[in-house]
């Protein structure tokens, strides 16, 4: 891994096409400015670990959703919206 | 769509957390309006997915404009069941962009406060 020493205000440039700006520090936080073609996605990594657990914990409760919305149970389903 | 019969549905870079999972059977359940996504593999991991208009409408439409989508992409997203007592919610974080013209898919993740990870879809009263 590349370990780079950045300022505020100073910038990084990743490929042709991506700017990474330090715009401020927080105490220890660092707020980051990214200008990237919309083609780029940038997504924070807890999020993607977020998505990983949740894609695996459908897979596991696959059987009771099924159990929960299926309309020829004996509970009528609940699809209304609540959030 | 919705009302079409199975069809094979390949997601080149799998799930994300799971890139092994890229083959599926896609089948959507008329009764429900839900979609089942059956992997292919012996080991497989299978779903229960939603349109996402279905959990959130309009914001499919969303993902058209912004290019995340195709105008004739069907979007899904995961269900799954938390908390207590228990709650479907859907994964819009994490949705599957579909083109069944092609059989093709992919996820996406998307940052925002319109694209929770555990919408939730319906539960116990």
């Amino acid at each position: 891994m590349l370990v780079l020493t950045r300022r505020t205000g100073q910038v990084l440039r990743i490929g042709d096409s991506v700017e990474l700006r330090v715009v401020r520090i927080e105490g220890d936080r660092v707020v980051l400015g990214i200008a990237a073609p919309t083609s780029v996605r940038v997504v924070r990594g807890e999020l993607v670990e977020a998505v990983s657990e949740e894609v695996r914990r459908a897979a596991d409760m696959r059987s009771k959703v099924r159990d929960l919305l299926d309309p020829r149970a004996d509970q009528p389903p609940r699809l209304g919206l609540q959030g | 769509m919705l009302n079409s019969p199975d069809m094979m549905l390949t997601l080149s870079l799998g799930l994300v957390g799971l890139p092994e999972a890229t083959e599926f059977i896609l089948r959507p359940d008329a009764d429900s309006g839900l979609v089942e996504l059956i992997s292919t593999a012996a080991d497989g991991f299978d779903f229960i997915a939603s349109p996402l208009n279905r959990v959130r409408p309009g914001l499919r439409e969303r993902l058209v404009t912004q290019g995340d989508a195709g105008p004739s992409d069907l979007v899904l997203v995961l269900l799954a069941v938390h908390g207590e007592p228990a709650v479907v919610t859907a994964n819009l974080a994490g949705p599957i962009v579909v083109d069944p013209a092609a059989g093709t898919g992919r996820q996406l993740v998307l940052e925002g406060d319109d694209f929770p990870l555990r919408a939730a879809l319906s539960g116990p009263d």
